[in-house]
């Protein structure tokens, strides 16, 4: 029934088959494991790239920041400094304004003060009885220099001879004299107790009088000092305002600084994660179409190692293949299934 | 198509700018894409913190600019507050050393010559009543032979009594005088000068918006004060009048008419004692 020659042939064949298609599923699985081994060394490189950038942007976040942070705080620095030497200036102004008006103010006290105390040494228990014998000094003296003949030592009156008579006029003149006298120190003495008030009504006029132009003044200097005072005033303000203001714009730049690091930091890691996502996507993607292939190669061995098997099965059981079937028609081999004369050829 | 019009093979739906850009991959796209993006929300912000650092910087320069406006307005109106202050006060003092200078006459020395010119002026009219009175009482006693008498020593010394107490009244009069004038003078001292400080407080307590308006105000108010000033002359013309003593009337009408009564009593004695004489009655008549 078989053929001597072609048998082993053909076994020979079914068997290399068999045992191609066993090598080709093993290739397959090994081209799906390496494409799986390749699949996680790109995933773990794109994290590493990945991770390595977004360590990066951290960094460079956190640099930027720190710098924005700092040329911030040194700036508000800056600002808090000159504003307080303007205020500081401003303060001093103020100081020497006032002192200036303060000592403008001391002098003209000091005429005041100079004046009461004049006042005062006028106006002492002592001046007042100083004033009161000078009163009565002077009436005594203007009634001593006045021309009054019995107190003026004239001798005896012309035209009288008579010694007795003399002799009485010398004695009525001496007691006239001493009565003009006594009655001159009484007046004088009486009209000696207006002299303190007079002295004292005077003494207060003229001292009122004397003051009244530093008094004034003092007014002048009082009346004007806001308007000079203003200046350092409104100096101080304008210092704390623009200080302000130049610290808001401080703090604004700073911040605009900080929002520039922080989109650059979302940027950069943004580009790290589309960057890896990309890389593990086409990983995945190639990983899948190597498993997908290795798969069809498997499918493709199993189909070969088929033939193979069943190669190996006609051979043994029909010593034939069924071609020759056909070619021997009596032989006894039952036929082969349906679809298997469809089977591909084999380059 | 590539820029240069040649073919390029790539990942289907790449935009035909990523095309022209050289890229062929979808990844390629995203990360250029996402990069173009990125590097117009940098620009883009980076603008806006530009232009809002240009508008800080824009208005604290106005600010600056504004608040140093300010700052000149303020000092240029405490230099003209400072120099109409000062200037109200130099008129002030200038007016004051003006009437000072007009008053400095009256010392005490003036108003003790004062009285002592009153006082012999009283003494003057004195005197010349007792020089009348002396005569009438010298020729009444001649009359009576009474010339050399203890009555002449009498009369004259009740005289020189009268005349003596009539010049220290007068004396307390001129001191009087002397001092009410000195309270005259230096109440009008006071009162011209009140007038001055009150011609200065009218001024506006305010400087003027110039310095011109300053100087012009000032100009006014020493013209003011001058003219007030000047018044003082006037014034002190009038209180330095000469003293005047009213009339004393005739201080020795009293003593005369008691000696003319005793002289009258004399001579009726002298009438009754010659008729006692001629009638042989009278032995002890006195002469």
């Amino acid at each position: 029934m078989c053929d001597p020659v072609v048998t082993p042939i053909l076994a020979a064949v079914s068997l290399g088959t068999s045992i191609y298609g066993g090598v080709q599923q093993a290739n397959a699985q090994r081209s799906a494991a390496n494409a799986i081994a390749q699949q996680n060394a790109a995933d773990i490189a794109a994290q590493n790239q990945g991770f390595t950038q977004r360590m990066e942007a951290t960094q460079a976040q956190t640099q930027a920041q720190q710098q924005a942070f700092q040329q911030t705080i040194a700036n508000r620095a800056q600002i808090a400094d000159t504003m307080r030497q303007q205020q500081q200036g401003a303060f001093q102004a103020n100081q020497s304004v006032l002192g200036a008006e303060n000592t403008q103010q001391e002098a003209l006290r000091a005429v005041g003060d100079q004046a009461a105390q004049n006042l005062l040494s006028q106006t002492s228990a002592p001046q007042l009885a100083q004033s009161q014998s000078d009163y009565q000094t002077q009436a005594a003296n203007m009634l001593g220099n006045a021309n009054v003949p019995a107190l003026t030592a004239q001798g005896p009156s012309s035209g009288v001879n008579d010694p007795a008579t003399n002799a009485a006029l010398a004695r009525r003149t001496a007691e006239a004299a001493a009565n003009i006298r006594q009655y001159g120190a009484t007046a004088a003495k009486v009209g000696s107790y207006n002299a303190p008030l007079n002295l004292i009504g005077n003494a207060i006029t003229n001292t009122q009088t004397g003051i009244m132009p530093a008094a004034a003044a003092s007014q002048l200097l009082q009346s004007g000092s806001n308007l000079r005072l203003a200046p350092s005033q409104l100096l101080w303000t304008q210092a704390g305002q623009y200080g302000n203001a130049a610290d808001l714009a401080a703090q604004s730049s700073g911040q605009n600084a900080l929002q520039l690091a922080s989109l650059k930091y979302n940027n950069a890691t943004q580009l790290a994660d589309l960057q890896q996502s990309d890389t593990e996507r086409a990983a995945q993607n190639a990983a899948n179409q190597a498993a997908a292939n290795a798969a069809y190669q498997q499918q493709m061995g199993q189909v070969i190692s088929g033939i193979g098997n069943i190669g190996s099965y006609a051979t043994g059981r029909y010593g034939t293949l069924p071609g020759f079937l056909d070619k021997y028609p009596n032989t006894t081999t039952p036929p082969l299934p349906a679809g298997t004369a469809n089977l591909p050829a084999f380059a | 198509m590539g820029a240069s019009g040649g073919a390029i093979y790539g990942d289907p739906g790449l935009p035909q700018s990523a095309i022209d850009a050289g890229i062929t991959t979808t990844a390629g796209y995203q990360v250029y894409a996402q990069q173009q993006i990125a590097d117009q929300q940098m620009a883009a912000q980076k603008a806006i913190a530009d232009q809002q650092n240009t508008y800080n910087q824009q208005q604290l320069a106005a600010m600056q600019a504004q608040q140093a406006q300010q700052q000149q307005a303020a000092q240029d109106q405490a230099n003209r507050q400072t120099t109409y202050d000062q200037g109200r006060a130099a008129n002030l003092n200038a007016a004051s050393q003006q009437i000072n200078d007009a008053f400095a006459a009256f010392t005490p020395d003036y108003f003790n010559q004062y009285a002592q010119s009153y006082t012999n002026q009283a003494a003057d009219q004195l005197a010349y009543q007792r020089q009348q009175a002396d005569r009438t009482m010298n020729y009444g006693l001649a009359r009576q032979g009474l010339s050399d008498s203890q009555a002449r020593a009498n009369a004259t010394g009740i005289l020189d009594e009268t005349q003596g107490r009539a010049l220290a009244d007068q004396i307390q009069a001129g001191q009087s005088q002397a001092a009410q004038l000195q309270s005259q003078v230096s109440q009008a001292k006071q009162g011209l000068l009140g007038q001055v400080q009150n011609a200065g407080a009218i001024a506006p307590p305010i400087a003027g918006a110039t310095m011109g308006d300053v100087t012009g105000a000032l100009q006014t108010q020493n013209n003011a004060i001058s003219g007030i000033a000047g018044n003082a002359g006037n014034l002190i013309a009038s209180l330095k009048g000469v003293p005047t003593v009213s009339g004393l009337g005739n201080i020795f009408s009293g003593v005369l008419g008691n000696l003319g009564s005793y002289l009258g009593g004399a001579q009726a004695q002298n009438q009754t004692n010659a008729f006692n004489t001629l009638s042989g009655t009278n032995p002890n008549a006195v002469r």
